[in-house]
């Protein structure tokens, strides 16, 4: 049944996204795209930019996106609560032991323990979507066949997010405009 | 009673609008959410003041899930309990899933449109850029205090995630025992 399917895999994404927005990015492509095959990987990257382009946030446009497409506008509502159900209940839960004790600091030993691992996974969304931009997948690096042009703006928005920093909707949505002007006269 | 019972109400559908005003109405993600989240019940309705709502965040910010939707949904607990907590939930998620799921239907229309087409590729790009720039500042964020065991796990997880394709979720869990555990380890010989 496509529906606890979408519940199972969104509230189990749900209860791991730590790192929020982009940092939990690969934990939901994983799922996504390599286990359930729901998008492809140049589908993936078209949900975050839209999401850049669209009000809220990542997570939720792509339980959203996801659910449509895969089971309707019921499909959508499930996906979405799957999504948000760990959070209602862990927030509510933290809250009450917040107003009891006025401490957090065992959570923070966890957390502290759990920041490699989320620039870790930063790290593998970081490898797969530029070999998605440069060569439209992982398995099919090839370095003469290289996308030039996307190379030239992702350095580009590099050099902009570090040096000048630029913000990274800015940088998305930037690349997206010179990107767009570049493939239009030279490709 | 009476009275208090309208006002409730009210209380409720005020916590609903202002979730789903914001929501609806901010683009950049969590971090612009949440500051708008805290100038509208802190500054303006001054319901919550300056220095519980920044422990409020910190612990929106330690559970997993989207940090406007928990920063909304711990809100709402506090202003009108678990009940509360729900309608601010509904008013942040509203939004972004009606906009996504018409996108979502329209998807391929608008993929195939020549413009939009150019667009998604070229920002194809600019995710990667913005990820590439994530893990710089977020591994440099770890290796601050020059620990080796934050590098050991840094390097471990991006080995396991990138060439091992090991489950994310075991990843995140492994390191948040390790984590706790050295943390606990920490304080014990500290306290020595």
């Amino acid at each position: 049944m496509i529906y606890l399917q979408l519940l199972q895999v969104f509230f189990l994404i749900g209860c791991f996204s730590f790192g929020g927005g982009l940092a939990g990015m690969e934990l939901i492509r994983q799922r996504v795209v390599d286990q359930q095959g729901w998008l492809t990987t140049p589908e993936f990257s078209d949900v975050v930019s839209i999401s850049e382009m669209t009000p809220g946030p990542l997570g939720i446009n792509i339980a959203s996106f996801v659910g449509v497409r895969v089971a309707g506008v019921p499909g959508s509502v499930i996906a979405t609560l799957a999504y948000v159900l760990p959070s209602v209940v862990l927030v509510m839960v933290m809250a009450v032991v917040y107003y009891k004790y006025r401490s957090l600091k065992g959570v923070q030993g966890v957390l502290k323990g759990l920041r490699p691992a989320i620039a870790a996974m930063i790290l593998a969304s970081a490898v797969k979507m530029t070999c998605n931009a440069l060569w439209g997948g992982v398995n099919v690096v090839d370095l003469p066949h290289t996308n030039l042009i996307a190379l030239f703006v992702m350095a580009l928005m590099l050099v902009l997010l570090h040096f000048k920093k630029l913000g990274p909707v800015q940088a998305i949505l930037g690349s997206g405009v010179l990107g767009a002007v570049l493939y239009a006269m030279l490709a | 009673m009476e009275v208090k019972k309208i006002e409730t109400d009210h209380l409720l559908w005020k916590l609903f609008s202002t979730c789903f005003v914001i929501s609806a109405c901010t683009f950049g993600g969590g971090l612009v959410i949440m500051s708008m989240l805290q100038k509208k019940f802190v500054e303006e309705l001054k319901w919550i003041d300056q220095d519980e709502m920044m422990d409020l965040i910190a612990i929106a910010q330690s559970c997993p899930g989207v940090m406007a939707v928990n920063t909304s949904i711990i809100i709402g607990y506090r202003v009108a309990g678990p009940l509360g907590a729900i309608i601010t939930m509904l008013g942040t998620v509203t939004p972004p899933m009606v906009i996504l799921s018409v996108i979502s239907v329209f998807y391929k229309q608008f993929r195939e449109n020549d413009v939009v087409a150019l667009l998604l590729k070229g920002m194809q790009a600019g995710v990667a850029a913005v990820m590439i720039h994530m893990t710089y500042t977020m591994s440099a964020n770890v290796l601050k205090d020059k620990k080796l065991s934050a590098l050991i796990m840094l390097i471990g997880a991006a080995v396991a995630a990138v060439f091992l394709n090991v489950d994310i979720i075991v990843i995140l869990l492994v390191c948040g025992v390790v984590g706790g555990f050295l943390a606990f380890y920490e304080s014990r010989t500290e306290q020595k």
